[in-house]
């Protein structure tokens, strides 16, 4: 996944602090939410009406420069971090809600459902995830929920694969068995003696799952398969903006090409900071 | 002579929930055939202290002191230095030998690996004269240079991988509970394999275990570990027949035996404290029949009792 | 009537568990070409052909090493394995023949400690809720009936204060601790019977004593029938009445345990005993050692399984079928020559 690589990245430059890492992403992070929440005590205008003459690049009253529909690009960026939580939260949630419960079974009870469902999962998860939400996106429509569908669909084989194989070796161990031996029933085995010991792998996914998310969802509205305009959406807005580079208004393209980036990244050094203080690394031998 | 002395060794752990005293002002020596036994339970810093001669601890651990071989300090060495020492000068066999041996290694493999490390110049015939003498010397048919370690059982893996470590004749070999994973039949064995290597070659034994049988099978000499420090230090005859630190009284008693007439169960109330939050005083007292005053506010220092050495209040001060 | 039978006084009425025949053979699993040129499966046989009983208030200690069997014995007897082949009654009622509902309802009459206490207890389970469970589970009581009883066998096992137990992770507590808090859970439902499965292994000695007497303590208090699996000879000592030493898959020996610590009959009981390692660097003992390795289990001897390691085998020794033989009243051995 490509936030992964980021993350991955991200650490050599900065070095093995993972305490760093985690801060900056949250601070990031926390920066959107807020953007997100209080966008409309934020934004000095409304994303989607003209407020002043087309095409103007960043000044005063205009930090971001407008559109080519005059729309303030700057109050569009804010409002857009809304569309990018609440679409990339609701995919994630469907697809936790779908994969956990589903790898948690198949990985409990093994045998020939084990080996049907992977399959099928597996086969989702190898095909490429913007194609695979693109495809289920043209059939679905457009709309909130419909987006979320589609890209949740992606995501799911994730969750999956992540619960089943560590329901898969946590079925064997100890006190499991001894949950068996003093009489519990499947259904209690696996809500009390299994999920809270596999759900805390799934903290770093979710985290991880999120940012790829918004990326997706920013491919989707870039593509044209996203939400409808005139709604403030990132990837719409980059995908528009294409067309004006050329006319030197480099100003439509770049901030939301920033945000995108921004939040990607601080989703991404948050979980892999996260990921290093629930998963210490004990370090080389010298 | 003596082949390896450590002096004053403390070790720390920095943990994320607080620093960890592993070992504090550990000291002992072994001499050349001498095989030493460090003796202890869980969380008594054996493996570390056994570890740390070859400074094969974790980066988060600190370690201060003296380990002498050859008339230097080897805690200072350089990385160098000290990768010329392990394996050649010094070796180390570890607990679990399913573990120890590379699976998809044959074991020639694994010696050409080892002797190449040493020397990068040597010749296969030359290696397989080494492998073949350190095999035998460990009963250990050559003709099995060929096979992979899953082709051995537990046993004999763990005689491979004693040979790997007395391949290079090291002057000491480090045995960091060689037989705990190993059966009760097949223990016997090992040990007669380390009693014989203790005859015939010039080498010491710091043999680490948690078996007070074991110790007393094949240890010349045997220091007691309990919580971190080296609590008695004697050789073996007088230590089982006349233990005097209280711990190693204790522990002596609770060991279950298979004399028919003695069916009393004793054992040691209380636990280990905690490694973190050392309390003041003797780290044995709350769990110490002879408790004493002092006990409670000072720690005992080493005290000489007939050519041997008791941390204990009862024995000085 | 079982050979085993014969151990002990009393009469079967007393007889809580009664094994017969009972066999677990595991399917190796080959290439799919070997599979299907052989003929016969080759097996695994874990266990082949055990009978004994074991009474009220009595532990039979079984005794062997790795490759023996013992771990599936344990296993197989409470069916948290299913057995291949055998009859098993705990408590008068055939376990074999139960639905899998009956078997879990039926699982408050008999318990097992397992060997690793680190690995035993649900780490996200406090260790009160843990020892509750069973009693949630069967139905036992009201909720606050139950508490009680939970903070009643805490103290019972010396987790003193018990309120303050109640409450803990299992991290927070030592090894021994962890196995004082897996023998409560398993007494909780006031069983007929508990399988200890090397229960002491994994535990410092200084604290291996004190879970011993914990058993015993608990054997007398609820008369329970126990079977004491181990590989250590010393500690089956102290708390069986009876000891079965076990070699690949077989019942070598059987006897009262006086009787196999003064008399050991059978080549590989004595081999056992000798290797024990006694703290006493004085102590000579008889060393037998024996020829070679343990034999892979799917290449068993044919006759005697231990001919091959035996330092008295003969020829005739290939034809022995390693029934029990009678030694003296109560004592039994398998080897037909010694």
């Amino acid at each position: 996944m490509i936030s992964e690589k980021l993350g991955k990245n991200i650490k050599q430059l900065i070095g093995d602090s993972s305490g760093v890492m985690f801060l900056i992403g949250l601070f990031l992070l926390v920066i959107f939410i807020i953007m997100a929440v209080f966008a409309p005590y934020i934004a000095p205008y409304s994303p989607i009406k003209p407020t002043g003459a087309q095409l103007l690049p960043p000044q005063v009253g205009h930090i971001m420069g407008t559109d080519n529909l005059g729309y303030d690009v700057f109050s569009r960026v804010i409002y857009g971090s809304r569309m990018a939580f609440s679409i990339a939260f609701i995919a994630t949630i469907i697809a936790a809600a779908i994969g956990i419960p589903t790898g948690l079974i198949v990985g409990y009870v093994g045998g020939k459902l084990d080996s049907v469902v992977t399959m099928i999962m597996d086969s989702i998860y190898t095909f490429p995830g913007l194609i695979l939400a693109i495809a289920i996106a043209a059939m679905l429509g457009q709309g909130l929920i419909n987006i979320s569908l589609s890209i949740a669909v992606v995501y799911i084989p994730t969750y999956y694969r992540v619960i089943r194989s560590q329901v898969a070796t946590i079925k064997s161990e100890l006190y499991v068995e001894g949950a068996k031996a003093i009489g519990a029933k499947p259904k209690t085995i696996l809500s009390k003696y299994i999920l809270p010991n596999v759900l805390p792998s799934t903290i770093v996914v979710l985290s991880m799952n999120i940012a790829d998310a918004i990326m997706t969802e920013a491919g989707l509205s870039f593509l044209g398969l996203g939400i409808a305009p005139p709604t403030p959406d990132w990837g719409y807005d980059l995908s528009k903006g294409q067309q004006f580079i050329l006319q030197n208004d480099w100003w439509l393209v770049v901030f939301p090409g920033l945000a995108i980036i921004l939040i990607v990244l601080g989703f991404s050094m948050f979980s892999e900071g996260l990921n290093e203080y629930l998963n210490p690394n004990i370090g080389e031998k010298r | 002579m003596i082949n390896l002395e450590v002096k004053n060794l403390n070790i720390e752990y920095s943990t994320r929930n607080g620093t960890v005293y592993a070992v504090k002002d550990a000291s002992f020596k072994v001499k050349t055939k001498e095989t030493l036994g460090i003796v202890g339970e869980s969380g008594c810093g054996k493996s570390t202290t056994g570890h740390a001669i070859l400074r094969l601890l974790p980066p988060n651990a600190k370690i201060k002191g003296n380990v002498i071989y050859n008339n230097k300090n080897i805690l200072e060495l350089s990385n160098k230095q000290m990768r010329q020492i392990r394996g050649k000068d010094i070796s180390i066999i570890f607990q679990d030998p399913m573990t120890s041996l590379d699976p998809i290694m044959r074991i020639n493999e694994h010696f050409y690996e080892l002797i190449k490390a040493h020397n990068p110049k040597a010749k296969e015939e030359e290696m397989k004269q080494i492998a073949e003498d350190a095999l035998e010397s460990v009963g250990v048919s050559k003709k099995r240079l060929d096979n992979y370690p899953f082709e051995f059982s537990g046993g004999m893996r763990q005689r491979v991988m004693i040979a790997l470590g007395i391949a290079l004749k090291p002057s000491v070999l480090i045995a960091d509970e060689p037989t705990t994973s190993l059966d009760v039949v097949v223990q016997e064995q090992i040990m007669s394999v380390l009693k014989n290597l203790k005859q015939t070659k010039d080498m010491s034994i710091i043999l680490i275990t948690h078996d007070l049988g074991v110790v007393a099978e094949v240890a010349d000499s045997v220091v007691v570990m309990y919580a971190g420090e080296v609590v008695e230090y004697a050789d073996v005859q007088n230590l089982y027949a006349n233990p005097l630190h209280p711990y190693t009284q204790l522990l002596l008693k609770s060991v279950p035996n298979i004399k028919i007439g003695d069916m009393e169960l004793r054992y040691i109330p209380g636990s280990l404290p905690d490694l973190k939050n050392i309390p003041r005083g003797c780290r044995f007292k709350d769990r110490c029949p002879y408790k004493k005053d002092i006990c409670d506010k000072e720690e005992p220092p080493i005290f000489n009792v007939d050519n041997r050495e008791v941390r204990c209040w009862l024995y000085g001060g | 009537m079982l050979i085993t039978e014969k151990l002990g006084v009393g009469c079967m009425a007393d007889n809580v568990v009664v094994v017969k025949n009972l066999k677990k053979y595991f399917p190796l699993k080959l290439p799919w070409l070997e599979a299907f040129l052989k003929k016969e499966k080759p097996m695994v046989k874990a266990v082949d052909d055990l009978s004994f009983s074991i009474k009220k208030g009595e532990a039979l200690g079984l005794v062997g090493e790795s490759g023996s069997g013992k771990t599936t014995v344990g296993r197989s007897i409470i069916r948290l394995i299913e057995p291949t082949d055998g009859k098993i009654e705990i408590g008068k009622k055939n376990i074999i023949n139960l639905t899998e509902n009956e078997l879990r309802k039926e699982r408050r009459n008999f318990q097992i400690i397992f060997q690793d206490p680190m690995a035993s207890l649900n780490p996200y389970m406090t260790i009160g809720k843990s020892v509750i469970h069973p009693l949630e589970i069967h139905n036992i009581g009201t909720p606050k009936e139950r508490k009680e009883r939970v903070l009643e066998i805490f103290e019972k096992v010396n987790l003193i204060p018990a309120k303050e137990f109640f409450n803990r992770y299992p991290k927070q507590l030592s090894g021994g601790q962890r196995q004082r808090v897996v023998i409560a859970r398993a007494i909780i439902t006031n069983p007929k019977f508990i399988v200890s499965d090397e229960a002491t292994a994994m535990l410092d000695v200084s604290v291996r004593s004190q879970v011993l007497q914990l058993m015993l303590e608990i054997k007398k208090e609820y008369d329970l029938a126990f079977l004491f699996i181990t590989h250590d000879l010393a500690s089956a000592k102290y708390i069986c009445e009876n000891i079965a030493v076990m070699y690949l898959g077989k019942i070598v020996e059987i006897a009262p345990t006086k009787e196999l610590f003064e008399n050991p009959h059978h080549p590989y009981t004595q081999i056992l005993m000798s290797s024990i390692p006694v703290p006493d660097p004085n102590f000579k003992k008889k060393k037998i050692i024996p020829k070679g390795e343990i034999p892979s289990p799917t290449n068993m001897p044919t006759g005697c399984r231990f001919r091959t390691r035996c330092p008295y085998a003969k020829k005739e020794c290939e034809d022995v079928d390693m029934s029990l033989q009678m030694i003296n009243e109560r004592h039994f051995s398998a080897c037909p020559f010694f």
